[in-house]
């Protein structure tokens, strides 16, 4: 079975949920995302680093240099109290937005 | 959602110096990122089993697609990280900003009397010179609204007299059949047409064209179409075309009006095209066009109208006017007279025919404001200077604080920016409504006036200097703003009245004065030059009382020559008995009614050597009436009656110049004989008359001989008449209702359809002549009261700064005994000896700069002593005005007290 593309907007999300387990560079994260979701989500490379980029930019995120346990240098992202408070109110409004649009879905007219 | 958040969060970044670093530093970080990414991939694929290069092949397209590089993929990343950056520190900086700007306002608003005093001396002086900026512009420099307007020329000839020689048919077609350099050339020249058969009857401005004019300007008719080389043949049926105004008025934009037919001048024309609303040709206004229908059987001795052209692209004006001067004999070939005139060519820029004459003014006039603007900058500076000076304890305490310089820098520059600009803003205020004023009160002669506006070139204008006058005002505090520690210590006292720093205030203030004093002088030249003006003898008294108009009366509808006359003159007899008419004149022209022509004239007992040509005189052809009409004297013999015009005899008036440069003295020339051509019979000088100053009050008067309008034997037949004339009638009615509609009943009452054209009062023509001159004279005493004002007020404010800073200097010298008077001398001195200082360089200055405008002066030299010395010495006075109040308040002081404020 191929992974399953991401919709547009959940991985932005996906990165802050990840962080909030502590500092990760990006490796760790599309490890982390791809464990938890049992190999199943395809995050694209790419697209994670831009949104890396797009989330400090907006100051969701900080990042800094670090060293990971086999002693290379890495870039460490870290969540900030302003990504916490953003992940808070976007994961409500997708829970109940994803709750929502299956019970149209499967609900029997 | 998230802008307050960013907001915070860029606080604290810039508290800690994190993340604002420069973008090739994120660059390095991409490109390490996605190695390690790839790194850690590949030892996660080679732990799962695969080999190390599938690993690394698969790692690879997992990052970068299918088929895409590793390289690829970083360089976007780099890419937008970059753009990123760029975008971040913009948004610092611009936060950075907003907070400097309400820093600045704080600080404005805790000095209001200061910031409005800068404000206001800023918008007076960007607002004045953003005006004169927008005149300068509009009329000077704004390209013409023609295509290609670089490459149009107005071809003109230097006679041998040096004057200006317009173009004859002769000169027409050879340099349209020959030049080398011209791509296209049209001849035009502005007259009147009655427009009769439709509607009122009507007599306009009409412009005469070849089929060449319209074409090489690049113009395209709103309907219909314009001349062509048919229509402008000689002979060719008469066809108009109207402008937009006139299609409007006459025919209420009928869109069928194309083919329908228009009486002008009797003569039923058929409407061919409509020109566009946008029509402007230099600085006429025609209702109709009509075609000249140059004839080159038909070529006579007669330079009346003007030539524009198109040059080839790449051509030069100087090789225009070498083509020209090749092409001249070839004129000369075909009429051998012309040889005399020792034509010389003069190729000139057609923008130059559109401003005509009012540069000087205008440059003048920009200078001038331009000085107003030095004014209020050095009143500004020596404003902002001596806030900064009362700062300095401040701006000390934050540097000691830990402020970098920069940012102190930035605060004060921050300060002087809304200074200027609020100031820029104002004066673009005050520049527009004057542009409104000026295009509504602006003389006639101002060309392309009706453009006059507040656009994109005037609106950068006002703001650059706005920009120029925040850095300036910006840059000269920080630049003193020295060594804090030093001011620190020194308690922020004694440095205060350091005489290097007053220096600086006495040398702007002795700037100022001298300013101020040159714009004194040039207004009062003009002011003299005004006076001299109305001092001259025109050639008519009470010119507001009297009237002119002109009547035609066309040869469709009354053929006959005498039968002409002798409707004029019952015209005449009615219009006498209007109620209030003192007495009624007629001329072909009136006095600076701007109508000059010159004809050969033949002087007996004054042989015309052979091969060369007789002199050329101004005529004019006379009613009876008009001399005593105008007001005008007769210095001897008697003036025209109606018995010398409709018989008509065969007798001259002369002008006095006239008569004195042919037969010597006044009473001389009574009884001489002079002619118009060597075949025609000898006329007889019977009176002479007063000159008129018929081109302009500022210039000397021409010779003038004054025919009979009916005259026989005047080298086009037996007898010739003059159709058109213009009526002078005197009385102290004029310019009351109805007077003119009883006039117009009067002449309508003879010939129902005939129409009055071009009425307007003598004086009306003399305001026209003397326009440029008052406008010049108004603007130039604006430009100097707004310098005076300002000169004023920069010398009391220096003044009253000092004595406030000198006050324990004062305290001292009194408890030492010094009496009031003294003290107030002491001040009083200074202020004397900036002012003479100034008034001193001002003068020699003047002396310098004035010759400048020696052109627009009249009656007065550009070194006038008495301009000199009045404005000098009114300067004087009132700048010692302005230090009398400062001193008198310091020499007021309680010693006691001035030791106290310490």
């Amino acid at each position: 079975m191929p992974p399953l593309a991401l919709i547009r907007g959940t991985l932005d999300l996906l990165v802050l949920r990840a962080l909030t387990r502590g500092p990760m560079h990006g490796f760790e994260i599309t490890t982390w995302l791809e464990d938890r979701s049992g190999g199943r989500l395809g995050v694209d490379d790419r697209a994670l680093y831009q949104a890396l980029q797009r989330m400090e930019e907006r100051a969701l995120i900080g990042a800094e240099w670090g060293v990971t346990e086999n002693n290379r240098r890495a870039r460490y992202y870290r969540i900030s109290a302003a990504g916490r408070a953003h992940l808070e109110a976007e994961t409500s409004h997708w829970v109940e937005y994803a709750a929502t649009v299956t019970q149209i879905l499967t609900v029997a007219t | 959602v998230s802008d307050d958040r960013r907001h915070v969060r860029s606080g604290v970044r810039r508290l800690f110096r994190l993340a604002v670093r420069r973008g090739d530093l994120r660059r390095d970080d991409v490109d390490e990122e996605v190695r390690l990414h790839v790194e850690l991939r590949v030892e996660q694929l080679v732990r799962r089993g695969l080999t190390e290069a599938a690993a690394r092949a698969q790692a690879t397209e997992w990052f970068a697609g299918t088929g895409g590089t590793l390289d690829d993929a970083a360089r976007d990343l780099r890419a937008s990280a970059t753009r990123r950056e760029t975008r971040m520190a913009l948004r610092e900086r611009l936060a950075d900003l907003r907070r400097d700007l309400r820093l600045a306002f704080r600080s404005l608003r805790r000095a209001p009397a200061f910031g409005a005093v800068a404000v206001l001396t800023l918008a007076l002086g960007i607002g004045a010179s953003t005006a004169v900026f927008g005149v300068v512009y509009d009329v000077l420099l704004k390209p013409l609204p023609f295509r290609d307007p670089d490459r149009l020329v107005g071809v003109y000839h230097h006679g041998a007299d040096g004057n200006s020689v317009r173009q004859g048919p002769a000169t027409y077609f050879t340099y349209r059949d020959h030049s080398r350099v011209f791509e296209d050339v049209g001849a035009w020249n502005t007259g009147r047409a009655s427009l009769t058969g439709r509607g009122e009857p009507e007599r306009v401005e009409a412009l005469f064209v070849t089929d060449g004019t319209l074409r090489l300007l690049g113009i395209r008719p709103a309907l219909g179409r314009l001349f062509g080389a048919a229509d402008d043949a000689p002979g060719a049926p008469r066809r108009v075309v109207l402008s937009y105004g006139q299609w409007q008025r006459r025919f209420g934009g009928a869109p069928d009006v194309v083919g329908q037919s228009l009486e002008v001048d009797g003569t039923p024309c058929e409407i061919i095209g409509v020109l566009p609303a946008s029509f402007r040709f230099l600085r006429t206004d025609p209702a109709v066009l009509l075609p000249m229908q140059l004839d080159r059987a038909n070529v006579w001795l007669v330079f009346y109208f003007q030539v524009v052209a198109r040059l080839k692209p790449g051509v030069t004006l100087d090789a225009a006017n070498a083509d020209v001067a090749r092409l001249i004999p070839r004129v000369v070939d075909w009429i051998p007279g012309l040889a005399e005139w020792r034509l010389t060519p003069d190729v000139r820029p057609l923008s130059e025919d559109v401003t005509g004459g009012v540069e000087r003014v205008l440059w003048v006039l920009a200078g001038t404001v331009g000085v107003v603007l030095l004014i209020a900058g050095a009143n500004v500076v020596n404003l902002v200077l001596v806030r900064a000076e009362g700062r300095a304890r401040e701006l000390a305490v934050r540097t000691a604080l830990g402020a970098s310089r920069g940012r102190v820098a930035r605060t004060l520059l921050a300060e002087s920016a809304t200074l200027a600009l609020a100031g820029g803003a104002a004066g673009l205020l005050l520049a527009g409504a004057a542009l409104r004023l000026l295009r509504r009160t602006a003389p006639a002669s101002l060309p392309r006036v009706e453009e006059l506006g507040v656009g994109p070139a005037v609106a950068l204008f006002a703001l650059g200097t706005a920009a120029a006058a925040g850095l300036l005002l910006g840059l000269l505090p920080v630049a003193r703003l020295g060594a804090p520690n030093a001011m620190l210590r020194e308690g922020g006292r004694g440095a205060s009245d350091a005489p290097a720093r007053r220096r600086v205030y006495d040398a702007l203030v002795v700037a100022q004065i001298a300013m101020a004093l040159v714009l004194l002088i040039v207004s009062g030249l003009m002011v003299r030059t005004f006076v001299a003006l109305r001092q001259v003898r025109p050639g008519f008294t009470r010119p507001e009382e009297v009237q002119t108009f002109r009547v035609s009366v066309p040869g469709a509808l009354v053929a006959d020559a005498r039968q002409t006359a002798r409707v004029h003159a019952q015209i005449a007899e009615r219009v006498r008995g209007v109620p209030g008419v003192v007495s009624v004149g007629l001329s072909s022209s009136i006095t600076l009614d701007g109508d000059a022509n010159g004809n050969p004239t033949f002087v007996e007992h004054a042989p015309v050597p052979a091969g060369t040509l007789p002199p050329l005189v101004r005529f004019k052809y006379l009613g009876a009436g008009y001399v005593e009409t105008m007001g005008n004297r007769v210095v001897a013999g008697r003036p025209l009656a109606w018995d010398d015009v409709l018989q008509p005899r065969d007798v001259v008036l002369v002008s006095e110049t006239m008569a004195r440069k042919y037969w010597g003295t006044v009473p001389n020339a009574l009884g001489k004989r002079l002619t118009n051509c060597s075949a025609c019979s000898w006329r007889t000088v019977v009176g002479v008359v007063g000159d008129e100053r018929d081109d302009g009050l500022s210039r000397p008067a021409p010779e003038i001989v004054y025919w009979p309008m009916l005259i026989e034997q005047f080298g086009d037949g037996p007898i010739s008449v003059k159709r058109t004339m213009a009526y002078a009638v005197r009385s102290t009615r004029v310019g009351t209702p109805g007077f003119l509609r009883e006039l117009q009943r009067a002449v309508w009452s003879v010939r129902p359809d005939l129409p009055l054209a071009d009425v307007r009062t003598v004086a009306e023509l003399q305001d026209r002549d003397m326009a440029r001159t008052s406008f010049a004279m108004v603007m130039l005493a604006i430009a100097a009261a707004v310098a005076l004002l300002l000169g004023v007020v920069g010398v009391y404010g220096v003044l009253a700064y000092v004595a406030a800073r000198r006050t324990r200097e004062v305290g001292i010298r009194m408890a030492l005994g010094a009496r009031r008077a003294d003290v107030r001398g002491l001040f009083v001195r200074h202020g004397l000896r900036l002012a003479l200082t100034g008034v001193a360089i001002g003068l020699v200055a003047s002396l310098a700069l004035t010759r400048v405008m020696a052109t627009l002066l009249f009656g007065v030299r550009a070194v006038d002593p008495l301009t000199y010395v009045a404005t000098s010495a009114g300067l004087v006075a009132v700048a010692l005005l302005a230090t009398w109040v400062p001193a008198r308040r310091a020499s007021r002081v309680e010693p006691t007290l001035a030791f106290r404020s310490e």
